[in-house]
């Protein structure tokens, strides 16, 4: 076995560990081609350097002491505290989104973390969806400022129009939140709690695709090594969603406001919200997109998990065994998380399980005869799918 | 640093406030002079330095428990820098091929013969154009060796395993060679 490139680097920058030291250099006294290979290894690392190095300045740096730096930091932050102002107003703007899109909503309040909610937010694979599936992601390897990109914001205030038919509205009677929703609203039986029922209008979004926007948006989270296909620039994307019915049982508001505080905010946020012993259930008919027929949607779909860790090879071989135009793929985080297939409702469903400071709670989803359902509470996988198996 | 992010999430606004001021005044200089190498113009890397203090200041970072004030900083400061090369590599290219050489970039140089001052404007434009192509960890990784990080500092700040340093350094040594080459 010779020495790799990694270890003969480590070896000629003094960085080989002590217990590897008698190993490597016994190695190199007995191998030829080794010695050849570190040499010319060495030629690399100091021709690289040399050109490293005329980027130095030959005089010092004109360099503001560290206190005037100081001030002038505080003069910056109060500059970015207006631009925060205008962000805060731009994710109100982006609210009736989140609220409409009921499923997301759900997310928001049982799983998703900032980052990951970004991503969601932005690129749901909202195409008729006939099945869900999840995908693990390690929050390790989300780009950092996916959080707090402003040209992320700039997106979605920009690009996207969302266009709503009237208010969310509120009632306890079934009979209404049907009339209102325009289909037979199930619900559980027996669920302890007082039950709210919300309605959400229906909603038109239009996503006109600027790409250079978009591509500015992977640079600015330092991802600019995903590209994506030319032709979808200046693509317009529709998406119709039909009236939302989102079924709350118990003492919601709680987890509710720490929601809305969290989409105000989703920078500063630690972690997922906890539902308490509100038990939330969203359904809503199978949102239609349609998009033109000359996109790549397989690659693009590799783009957004290469954006959520994956590597392009991992994202390719992921992306070529999913029907992206009837699945909606859910980023979770990898940790305190399982996620399992489950029988419910006379189909299969997804169940997902999180541990949020030793309490468990849950989201199932499933899909039946063209409507998503969502339920999200308290609890394990056997009251998730008792309760999924009483709608009536 | 001994702080970890862990722990300044931890503390009270009022102690938070004071780790930063003492993260600002350990890193201030570095940070500044690491991104003046990386876009040679004073103003444009204290515009820098400052929005990557200011990130910190806003968002403590939340990821590993364990990781490093230092490692995330000097991370968010490459990114941007490498951003900003980025976003000016089309102009300057054709700055490039229009003769035009910043008086900026001249008054870093020594006075002394002129003609080894152009050559020298145009080797620094070369690199900063090759760093701005490559991928952006391995530009990173670059940056962040020569400027002289040992491999802990270098795995803690880019989230890789110390081990695989090397490795990650030979790749993109090559990497930058082959690209430099192919600007000359």
């Amino acid at each position: 076995m010779h020495l790799t490139d990694g270890e003969l680097h480590a070896y000629l920058d003094g960085e080989t560990a002590v217990s590897d030291l008698a190993r490597l250099r016994g190695h190199l006294e007995g191998c030829a081609r080794c010695r050849q290979r570190a040499q010319e290894l060495s030629g690399r690392v100091a021709w690289v350097s040399q050109r490293l190095e005329s980027l130095e300045p030959h005089k010092t740096p004109a360099m503001s002491a560290v206190g005037a730096a100081r001030q002038r930091l505080r003069a910056y932050q109060k500059e970015k505290e207006k631009d925060t102002m205008l962000r805060k107003i731009f994710t109100r703007s982006t609210r009736p989104v989140w609220i409409t899109l009921g499923l997301v909503a759900i997310l928001a309040l049982a799983l998703a973390f900032p980052p990951v909610r970004a991503i969601a937010n932005s690129f749901l694979g909202l195409f008729r969806v006939q099945q869900v599936t999840v995908i693990q992601v390690n929050p390790g390897n989300l780009p950092e400022q996916l959080g707090s990109s402003a040209q992320l914001e700039a997106l979605f205030t920009k690009d996207v129009k969302v266009e709503e038919t009237g208010k969310e509205q509120t009632t306890a009677d079934p009979a209404e939140a049907a009339r209102l929703a325009g289909y037979p609203v199930r619900l559980p039986d027996n669920l302890p709690g007082q039950l709210s029922l919300r309605v959400s209008p229906e909603t038109h979004l239009t996503f006109a695709i600027d790409l250079p926007r978009i591509q500015a948006v992977l640079n600015e989270i330092g991802r600019s090594d995903i590209h994506l296909p030319a032709e979808l620039n200046g693509a317009n994307v529709t998406v119709d969603i039909h009236t939302v019915v989102a079924a709350l049982y118990g003492n919601c508001e709680a987890a509710l406001q720490e929601a809305r505080n969290e989409n105000k905010n989703p920078a500063e946020s630690q972690s997922a919200p906890s539902l308490g012993d509100c038990t939330t259930l969203v359904q809503m008919p199978s949102p239609e997109i349609s998009a033109p027929p000359e996109l790549d949607v397989p690659r693009i779909g590799q783009a957004y998990l290469e954006l959520l860790g994956m590597t392009p090879d991992e994202a390719t071989q992921f992306s070529q065994n999913i029907d992206w135009t009837s699945t909606l793929v859910i980023p979770i985080p990898r940790d305190g998380t399982s996620q399992q297939t489950v029988s419910v409702d006379g189909v299969q469903g997804t169940f997902i399980q999180q541990r949020l400071d030793g309490n468990r709670q849950y989201l199932l989803m499933w899909v039946k005869d063209g409507q998503l359902y969502a339920l999200a509470g308290p609890g394990g996988q056997q009251s998730a799918v008792s309760i999924a198996n009483s709608l009536k | 640093m001994a702080l970890t992010a862990e722990q300044l999430k931890r503390k009270s606004a009022q102690d938070a406030e004071s780790a930063f001021e003492a993260v600002f005044q350990e890193h201030w200089r570095r940070v500044y002079a690491l991104l003046y190498n990386l876009v040679g113009e004073g103003d444009e890397a204290e515009d820098l330095a400052l929005e990557t203090f200011w990130r910190l200041y806003r968002l403590p970072p939340r990821l590993a428990q364990e990781e490093s004030l230092g490692g995330w900083l000097y991370r968010v400061a490459t990114n941007l820098g490498l951003n900003a090369l980025r976003a000016r590599k089309r102009r300057q290219r054709y700055e490039e091929q229009a003769g035009y050489i910043s008086t900026l970039e001249l008054q870093g140089s020594l006075p002394g013969d002129p003609a080894e001052e152009v050559e020298q404007v145009i080797e620094r434009g070369r690199v900063r154009q090759t760093l701005a192509q490559m991928k952006p960890r391995s530009a990173q990784l670059l940056v962040l060796r020569h400027s002289g990080f040992n491999y802990a500092e270098i795995a803690a700040a880019l989230g890789v395993a110390p081990a695989s340093v090397g490795a990650l350094l030979a790749r993109a040594e090559r990497e930058f060679e082959a690209r430099f080459k192919r600007l000359v």
